[in-house]
């Protein structure tokens, strides 16, 4: 079935299949390659795939604020509706800063390989929404402007826990997406300024929320909360927000609009701007 | 959020109808007139059975059935469920599925085709939503029978 939006009309992709869950329910991709929303990774897995199927996707993200631009982009792949993999790149702008500071690089980039596995529960179905724990290895590859604001590692691993459902009848009938999550984790800016600091070198326990609602079965509008550590003495680090607009014409593309506000980075502060991202899944 | 959800799902069919019928939509009216009566609920389920025989990850689940038969319950849980005046006598859920064994993945796909099928037939997304709502408790009793 073709789609129309904006008069664009977009005809069905034939010739292979995704997966057979339903629509949306592998979320977009989060800026750290897990499937969740545009923060926030949510407890479903990437792609379409159900029980003896696999899937998965590639995204690519890139996010402005006042004073940085950040790009993203990474490959994700699901088995059974159970173990997500995903192996993603950031590569964060930092010129304005570079400039102020006469600091020796002016981006900042690092990998990061994840792995997520459902634990029990369903998105959807039955009466246990769904868990999921995963991590997120991350390698700072240019450890030199972390390590001058005090970061202690140029890597590290982050835990997390989280639990999402989707209530189909929603509101009025427009379906709503809840998603909580507790995140363990020691991660100056998602690791883009390494890990630890002068001021606390030890993991924090930092809370994830996520909400959205169905305006149609391919549009979501979400609401994101990210908690973030304090670690270096030498610049605040503040919570995220964002605001999100997702769509999926179809089971193999998604394309997602948000509002983001990050506070303040590395003592600039009032980074708010736009994220867009693309992503393909199969 | 919606907690009349949680009470259906171990139930037989018909005491979920009593639990979660006819939840009325933002002008009050029932599901049932929402889905467009008793005709949109027959455009509804012939659609439905049509992209069901044309979907090949499900097709062979209808192979066999007779699709005058298959309509005729659909069309009278779908009525009931939605709060129509009509009476469900088919058999339960698990009955009448049982020994097609149906996975997760055909499931979500037959899924997919009634959606598609609402779709189609014109039934608006709010209307869309509050039917998959009352279907998905029984998915327990529909699958690995």
């Amino acid at each position: 079935m073709g789609v129309v939006l904006f008069g664009i009309a977009l005809p069905p992709v034939q010739g292979f299949d995704t997966g057979s869950r339903l629509l949306a329910t592998g979320g977009i991709t989060q800026i750290e390659g897990a499937a969740g929303g545009g923060l926030v990774p949510w407890a479903v897995l990437s792609g379409y795939g159900q029980k003896d199927e696999w899937g998965g996707d590639l995204f690519v993200t890139y996010a402005r604020t006042d004073d940085y631009a950040l790009g993203a982009a990474g490959v994700s792949v699901a088995f059974g509706n159970r173990v997500e993999f995903s192996l993603s790149t950031q590569l964060l702008d930092i010129d304005d800063l570079a400039d102020d500071l006469g600091l020796p690089d002016d981006t900042l980039r690092q990998e990061i390989v994840g792995v997520k596995a459902r634990l029990l529960g369903d998105l959807i179905y039955g009466v246990v929404p769904q868990f999921s724990a995963g991590l997120q290895y991350k390698h700072n590859a240019d450890f030199d402007v972390p390590a001058l604001t005090g970061a202690r590692d140029d890597d590290d691993i982050d835990f997390y826990l989280n639990a999402s459902r989707l209530w189909l009848s929603g509101i009025y009938g427009y379906p709503v997406l809840v998603n909580v999550g507790l995140r363990f984790s020691r991660a100056n800016q998602l690791g883009l300024l390494g890990f630890g600091g002068d001021k606390d070198g030890s993991r924090d326990t930092l809370f994830e929320a996520s909400a959205g609602i169905l305006l149609r079965r391919d549009l979501l509008l979400g609401y994101e909360y990210r908690q973030k550590p304090d670690n270096l003495s030498f610049a605040a680090e503040d919570d995220w927000q964002d605001a999100f607009l997702a769509w999926f014409p179809n089971k193999y593309l998604s394309l997602t609009g948000a509002w983001i506000d990050l506070g303040s980075v590395a003592g600039k502060s009032g980074q708010d701007g736009f994220y867009f991202s693309v992503e393909g899944t199969y | 959020m919606r907690s009349s959800m949680l009470p259906c799902t171990p139930l037989p069919v018909l005491l979920l109808v009593v639990a979660c019928a006819a939840t009325p939509g933002p002008g009050g009216r029932s599901l049932y007139e929402d889905l467009g009566g008793q005709p949109g609920v027959e455009r509804l389920v012939t659609a439905t059975v049509r992209l069901a025989h044309s979907d090949k990850r499900i097709s062979f689940l209808f192979e066999k059935m007779n699709d005058a038969e298959l309509i005729r319950q659909l069309q009278d849980q779908i009525c009931y469920l939605s709060g129509g005046p009509c009476e469900y006598k088919g058999r339960s859920m698990s009955e009448a599925h049982s020994g097609m064994d149906i996975n997760e993945a055909e499931f979500d796909a037959f899924v997919e085709r009634l959606t598609d099928a609402m779709v189609g037939t014109g039934i608006p997304h709010s209307a869309r939503n509050r039917l998959l709502s009352l279907l998905a408790p029984m998915r327990e009793e529909i699958i690995h029978q």
